[in-house]
């Protein structure tokens, strides 16, 4: 197998308040090959935006990332100083975030925004900048690219922003682009519209990219691995193409049943009761436990880890065998 | 853009027009007999009608208005029986005073205080945002004039650094013009200096917060780029608004401030027209003032418009 692009193990990344410190994200690990796409799928609060930041050098004061390596390109980015991260993002990594209508600056032409990272980190001239703003314009399928690159933020949609932002991200050819939810703010029309550039952007630049969407239908038919996550730790990862039979953790089967109800648009739509809890009051055993359907006493109790159930597929259940009986009862 | 500051430009004619009838009403509405004060005590009343037929106070308002609005058009602010001169003669020989007092006392209190407000935001919690607001803390609560007495004190008398009083004008000498004003400008423009500085922090706190700020960050930019350059354009917009108050305070206090440093400017001018009933010369410096005003928040709109490309397009 090839060396991994990025390899993150027992990742782990704790809010501060006051004396306590709360695993936000516990010990989450995960690779992604180069060129690869990895999906990442958990409710709201679940850590995933927290990830992103970690892998990029960019978490909040409040949180601090206890322990855990992540490799990128064999380099040991948590070690990493922050000069070098500099380097990195925007370079080797870049981010494209939920919401463009605020990720981009208001006073600033889209365009200088885009040919402000080339010249961070390319030594070119203004002209040249702006020619391959132009040429990056276009390749997102921005109409009029060398009059667009004038205009401001608010003068373009909410799709039209989202493209300047992963041509922003794109511009300097990067090994790794993290999504951290490119299409939740926006109408479901563009949401495709904008997927679909980024499967074929993918294509054409060998880009890895790691998708995160609360939306497990539209990471799976993005994706190559899916890693579902709960309340910062991996509840499942599985292969894209077959995690709709194949589930086996409680909750991605919960993630699956809505989905399906969504998509059948049955009157009653199967929810999964209840929320995640907030950091404070997570339990310490399986934080799933509170919720799940199977749970029983020794979930409150012990932290599940994960285990292998077939190739690239790895679950954390205290109860799998529970979980494949009942699956051939149902 | 041009044709914005065109509009706003052309918004600012009726304004004028209706500051110029203010100062007059304001003027009309002074109780006491302005003719009675200028004739002196011991005249007798057709000594008083005299000077009263003399300062055309024996016509209608209506027709007194009218003068006014006319003579403004001229550039003529009225006759000061007073100092024997014309209003407008005076006021132009002590604008330059007061220009350079306020304007160096707003630049001052602009770039000192958008420099500590940012760094305190930078440095949230830190001594460094301590000492900022502490220094903020001190500019807006220690008085005008208590302030330059103490700088006069120890800069111009003390150490000798500094003229304790008196104007040069630039023109004779840049040094000397500076050198005279240094203190003054500090003094009047502490007060802003604490006040911009403060809402300097909050703003840019609330603007490091924003998603573009993390944007900046994931492109690979420096701390000197993503403050300095994107959350700073966007801060300046309302603490533009904040500076543009600013001024108003700095007008109001440059009278005491011109009095502690014995600089001879409007605000002296004005002083003196209070103490002896000088209703012209009042009048006109009022006007004047309100002119000032009109005049920063048109330059603070155009501003604006510069900054914040949504204002510019709309
Ligand atoms: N600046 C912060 N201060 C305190 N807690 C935070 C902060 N940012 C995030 N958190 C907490 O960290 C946890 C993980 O947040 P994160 O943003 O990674 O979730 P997420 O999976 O990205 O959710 P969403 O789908 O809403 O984006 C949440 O419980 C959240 O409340
Ligand atoms: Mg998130």
């Amino acid at each position: 197998m090839a060396e991994p692009l990025l390899d993150v193990s027992d990742l782990t990344i704790a809010l501060k308040i006051g004396a306590r410190s709360i695993n936000i994200v516990d010990g989450i690990s995960f690779r992604i090959d180069p060129g690869g796409r990895l999906g990442v799928v958990g409710e709201s609060g679940s850590g995933k935006s927290m990830i992103a930041l970690a892998l990029t050098g960019l978490l909040p004061n409040v949180m601090q990332l206890v322990s855990g390596s992540i490799r990128f390109q064999g380099e040991a980015l948590e070690l990493a100083p922050p000069a070098r991260m500099r380097q990195i993002r925007g370079r080797d990594i870049s981010l494209v975030f939920q919401e463009p209508a605020t990720a981009l600056n208001p006073v600033f032409t889209t365009g200088r925004q885009v040919s402000e990272v080339l010249r961070e980190h390319e030594k070119i001239s203004a002209r040249e900048a702006r020619n391959r703003t132009i040429e990056l314009f276009r390749q997102v399928g921005i109409p009029a690219p060398e009059r667009r690159i004038s205009d401001y933020p608010h003068q373009m949609s909410g799709g039209m922003r989202q493209r300047v932002m992963i041509a922003m991200a794109l511009a300097c050819r990067p090994r790794l682009l993290i999504a951290d939810e490119p299409t939740t703010a926006l109408d479901a029309t563009i949401q495709e519209q904008i997927i679909d550039l980024l499967a074929a952007l993918q294509e054409e630049t060998g880009v890895a990219v790691m998708l995160i969407s609360h939306d497990l239908p539209l990471v799976a038919e993005f994706a190559e691995q899916v890693m579902v996550m709960y309340a910062g730790r991996v509840a499942e990862i599985a292969p894209a193409d077959t995690i709709f039979e194949a589930a086996m953790h409680p909750y991605t089967r919960g993630l699956i049943a809505c989905a399906i109800g969504l998509e059948t648009g049955t009157s009653r739509l199967p929810t999964i009761e209840g929320q995640v809890p907030p950091p404070l009051q997570f339990p310490p055993g399986c934080r799933f436990a509170s919720r799940c359907p199977h749970a029983a006493a020794q979930c409150a109790q012990s932290v599940p880890g994960l285990q292998p159930i077939g190739p690239q597929h790895v679950a954390a259940c205290l109860r799998l065998d529970q979980m494949t009986k009942l699956e051939v009862a149902s | 853009m041009s044709r914005y500051i065109l509009k706003r430009l052309l918004s600012a004619i009726p304004v004028l027009l209706l500051v110029s009838i203010a100062a007059f009403v304001l003027i009309q509405l002074v109780p006491g007999d302005a003719a009675a004060i200028i004739a002196g005590p011991d005249a007798s009343n057709d000594e008083v009608e005299f000077v009263r037929r003399q300062l055309g106070l024996d016509r209608p308002w209506p027709l007194r208005l009218q003068d006014w609005i006319f003579g403004l058009a001229q550039g003529d602010l009225g006759y000061s029986y007073i100092l024997n001169r014309p209003v407008t003669e005076a006021i132009l020989e002590r604008l330059p005073v007061t220009l350079s007092l306020a304007g160096l006392s707003i630049i001052f209190a602009t770039v000192l205080g958008v420099a500590l407000g940012v760094l305190a935001a930078v440095f949230h919690r830190s001594w460094i945002d301590a000492l900022a607001m502490t220094v903020a803390l001190f500019g807006v609560s220690v008085p005008n004039f208590w302030f330059g007495l103490i700088a006069i004190l120890i800069f111009a008398v003390g150490l000798g650094w500094f003229p304790p009083g008196g104007y040069v004008s630039p023109t004779e000498s840049f040094t000397g013009w500076l050198s005279a004003m240094a203190l003054p400008a500090l003094t009047l423009g502490t007060a802003s200096m604490g006040q911009i500085s403060r809402f300097s922090r909050s703003v840019m706190l609330e603007q490091l917060g924003q998603d573009y700020v993390r944007t900046a960050r994931a492109k690979g930019l420096g701390q000197g780029n993503v403050i300095g350059r994107h959350a700073l354009k966007n801060a300046m917009i309302p603490i533009l608004t904040v500076i543009g108050i600013s001024f108003s305070l700095t007008m109001a206090g440059a009278i005491i401030v011109e009095s502690v440093f014995s600089l001879n400017g409007l605000g002296r001018l004005m002083l003196h027209g209070i103490q002896r009933r000088d209703y012209p010369v009042l009048q006109g410096g009022m006007l004047v003032i309100a002119f000032s005003f009109v005049i920063i928040n048109l330059l603070v709109d155009i501003l604006y418009s510069w900054l914040d490309p949504r204002v510019r397009y709309d």
